[in-house]
């Protein structure tokens, strides 16, 4: 049975008042948080498929309280979904506290119950984090000790369920993890540039077997190594981690183990860097209930080895969405600075950076299901195969030219596996070609311009797109833009189409108000490589974000 | 102390974490297990039996006719027509709340749905027998009638299939026989599978249905018939050496299963059928209604 939060969540909101009042008699501790209120008004457009849901408006917002006093520390989030905007997964429509919790720092430990976040190692084996912007929050509820019994010594043992929107999942996760520096262990005493950095995990889950057609496992554990040796600029990284049979809906119930290898090795020195990483994850789609989808439950988090792109035809059109069941990729990063008072670096250097990164599908071969008695679905080995999903190759340059103008140009060349990366059956794939330009001008000491001009061309999908954002900034209270999306190279000409977006902020100390107004098209958003899709919408929004 | 204390509780986290799974298909029941067997009558012919399955969910306004279409043809064809209601896709999908919020999917009906793209191409749609006939296994409501005639006539019963099934209160189970006795020599190069699964009668819910008027056409008093509920062996089915026995003989494989809390004794039935799982083709099917 899944537990609903309801008795906890009261017993916290009636020791509200009592804090407070503790607060203010000795003045002892403080209190500190932030909040996020989102809010918009649709209006129907059938052009681009924009729908006025029953409720015109909708809304979502957030306001988290922090409490801190010497060794303790609390705090809970309220959260309301008055309905969830479009895009948002509904399960989350209505409000609660859904984040609470309490911990207690010793000398040599600290027990946190109630909610908590964590990441072992790269968090292939385990990450639970919230990201609201994505309708992600995979927080465990539960309590989590943290030991240190030697200064080179950091042991974790967690035990709790996750968050499923307003409830918790079913599945029971018990975790352990351990880091250890080497060479601090090994002489303690001994001030060296070498560090030898190796750790472990083990993770598992329990749920009851629900399936009269299957024998399922109802304990999955996965278990996973790392180290990090850093040597002056050279640092090389290493993980491996491995799950043991875990049918679910998103493998199709096969009994296939996961596994999950990355490795990089990076050498910098001053003024020039240079990274190579490589990935490959094999069925390693770990949640703490098997029957659930979308971004519900994940005990895991596999990295995205590309780069993450904010310039919007980059970064929204078509970003790469990581493949848990299956994907080998690679990743080159070099930065170069010219240096100042040199031919190319002028005045104030010149800033390049270039990346390249492939994403494969993983070598696999199906396996007969007539014959294939024990459900492994296929074989495999953590190789790229011959499909391929995703590849990006750009360059940005930052220049500054004087004290008033500065200049940021971006080359991005995509091939995007629109099939596999968002699931879209029949779609082709696209090759597309982004020039980025971000031209900023500080007009006087408190108003500045930027103007960003993007162009995107590509024979594929919805066609060529050109965007154009020019912002006003008056210090320090606002600011104003005008955004522009212009599909000019739709095949079909009556979708040659504007997204017109005019945005007003007002700023105070850390509240701000922001005011949108338009045209927003469907799309796909990412955050690290994990996405949801956003429905086209037209009409006002308004967001409130603060920090206290 | 501490140190201990972490150093076992990491040991005990990697004692029991695990499960390996050799084999992942539950065994069938054998005589002193809780299910009762049954022996079955040997046949020398029988009638063959055609199998509509509608693929069908909650929220699609314009099933309600397919379903009507399904019982008329049930009427009409009798014991030699049996239907199921296959929940999946789009129009299945479930809601936080009223309405819409029971699920009448399960896995069998969504790997079904995926596997022969039914919602993929529309609901209402069906398969009769899963037959590919002028190049569409999928069938629309208006060709169930002519494809099930066709069958009828130039078809006939290679296998015949018994059923039995019953309900244990005592442990809350439900067990289910399948028996399957070949009327003639069988190819012995075809993968032959069974399946067996659960269906769930006169469940009063929330139905979408545009035959009713504009602003009532949400019904919430919505009968749902033979719903498909779950199967006994997996969406795969289970592969069988028919070709390997005489027409005077049967295999038979039993079943058991938690009967889940929700269902309704009363309304339950079992349906069997046998297909080739090259063709997909479905050569014989039998429904039996449970007692209780």
């Amino acid at each position: 049975m899944v537990k609903n939060y309801s008795g906890i969540r009261y017993l916290f909101i009636a020791l509200i008042p009592f804090l407070s009042l503790a607060v203010k008699a000795q003045n002892l501790g403080n209190f500190s948080g932030n909040f996020e209120f989102n809010t918009q008004f649709y209006q129907e457009d059938s052009l681009i498929g924009a729908e006025k849901p029953e409720e015109t408006a909708l809304s979502n917002g957030f306001f988290n309280l922090l409490y801190n006093r010497d060794r303790i520390s609390a705090g809970i989030r309220y959260e309301a979904y008055l309905n969830p905007l479009l895009g948002y997964p509904p399960g989350f429509k209505g409000q609660g506290i859904p984040y609470r919790f309490a911990s207690y720092r010793g000398d040599e430990f600290q027990i946190t119950v109630g909610n908590f976040y964590e990441q072992f190692g790269s968090g292939m084996i385990l990450r639970a984090y919230n990201s609201p912007g994505l309708g992600y929050d995979n927080a465990f509820d539960g309590f989590r000790l943290q030991f240190q019994p030697h200064p080179a010594v950091n042991l974790k043992v967690l035990w709790g369920k996750q968050r499923n929107f307003f409830d918790l999942t079913e599945g029971i996760v018990r975790a352990a993890d351990a880091d250890i520096v080497l060479n601090q262990l090994l002489y303690p005493n001994k001030e060296t540039r070498h560090s030898l950095v190796i750790g472990g995990s083990i993770v598992s889950k329990y749920q009851p077997d629900d399936r009269s057609d299957l024998v399922l496992p109802t304990n999955v554990a996965a278990f996973g190594g790392r180290m990090q040796y850093n040597n002056g600029g050279v640092v090389l990284q290493g993980e491996y981690v491995y799950k043991s049979n875990d049918p679910s809906i998103d493998n199709g119930f096969i009994y296939h183990d996961g596994q999950g290898l990355l490795a990089s090795a990076s050498y910098s020195t001053r003024g020039f860097g240079i990274t190579y990483g490589i990935k490959a994850v094999d069925n390693m789609s770990f949640r703490s209930d098997r029957d659930l989808q979308g971004t519900q439950a994940f005990i895991n988090y596999i990295p995205a080895l590309n780069r993450q792109h904010t310039y919007n035809l980059a970064a929204s059109f078509y970003p790469y969405a990581v493949q848990p069941l299956g994907e080998a990729g690679h990743q080159l990063e070099i930065l170069y600075t010219f240096p100042r008072k040199t031919p190319l670096g002028g005045k104030y250097g010149t800033y390049l950076t270039f990346n390249w990164s492939e994403v494969y599908a993983l070598q696999k071969d199906e396996l007969n299901p007539n014959t294939d008695l024990q459900r492994l679905g296929y074989r495999s080995k953590l190789m790229p195969g011959n499909e391929r999903y995703f590849r990006d190759y750009n360059f940005e340059l930052r220049k500054r030219i004087n004290k008033d103008w500065n200049l940021i140009y971006n080359y991005v060349n995509l091939f995007y596996n629109m099939e596999i990366v968002q699931g879209l059956g029949g779609k082709e794939d696209v090759f597309a070609d982004i020039h980025i330009a971000d031209i900023q001008y500080k007009i006087t000491k408190k108003k500045a311009l930027r103007l960003e001009l993007q162009h995107m061309h590509t024979e594929q999908d919805m066609g060529s797109w050109a965007s154009a954002i020019l912002e006003y900034t008056v210090s320090p209270h606002w600011f104003f833009s005008v955004f522009d999306q212009y599909n000019y190279g739709n095949k079909d000409e009556d979708l040659r189409i504007h997204y017109l977006i005019g945005s007003v902020g007002y700023i105070k100390d850390a509240f701000r108000i922001t005011a949108n107004y338009g045209k927003q098209r469907a799309g796909i958003f990412c955050v690290g490589g994990i996405c949801r899709n956003v429905p086209a919408s037209s009409g006002l929004s308004i967001s409130v974000t603060g920090t206290f | 102390m501490k140190a201990r204390f972490f150093t076992a509780l990491f040991m005990g986290i990697a004692l029991w974490s695990c499960d390996k799974i050799e084999d992942p298909y539950p065994k069938a029941f054998s005589e002193g297990a809780e299910c009762t067997t049954q022996e079955f009558e040997l046949v020398t012919s029988a009638p063959l039996r055609v199998l509509l399955e509608d693929y069908t969910g909650h929220q699609c306004g314009n099933c309600p006719d397919a379903a009507d279409e399904a019982k008329r043809l049930e009427d009409k064809y009798g014991e030699q027509l049996v239907s199921i209601a296959v929940h999946a896709g789009f129009f299945a999908r479930v809601r936080p709340t009223e309405p819409y919020n029971t699920d009448f999917s399960c896995p069998t009906s969504v790997k079904w749905d995926t596997d022969f793209s039914v919602s993929a191409i529309g609901n209402p749609n069906g398969m009769v027998n899963r037959v590919t006939t002028g190049g569409q296994r999928v069938k629309g409501i208006s060709e169930w009638d002519a494809t099930i005639q066709t069958i009828l006539a130039t078809k006939q019963a290679t296998m015949e299939i018994n059923l039995f099934g019953n309900i244990n209160d005592e442990d809350s189970t439900l067990c289910g026989q399948i028996f399957v006795q070949p009327l003639s020599n069988l190819d012995p190069s075809k993968d032959y599978r069974f399946n067996l699964v659960v269906l769930e009668d006169s469940i009063v819910d929330w139905q979408k249905d545009y035959r009713l008027p504009s602003g009532e056409q949400d019904n919430p008093n919505y009968v749902h018939n033979h719903v498909l509920r779950q199967s006994f062996v997996g969406p795969e089915g289970v592969s069988i050496d028919l070709a390997s026995i005489t027409s005077a003989s049967y295999l038979s494989f039993g079943y058991q299963i938690p009967l889940n809390e929700k269902w309704r004794k009363k309304k339950l039935s079992i349906v069997g059928f046998v297909f080739d799982n090259d063709s997909k083709e479905v050569l014989q099917t039998r429904k039996l209604k449970l007692e209780n």
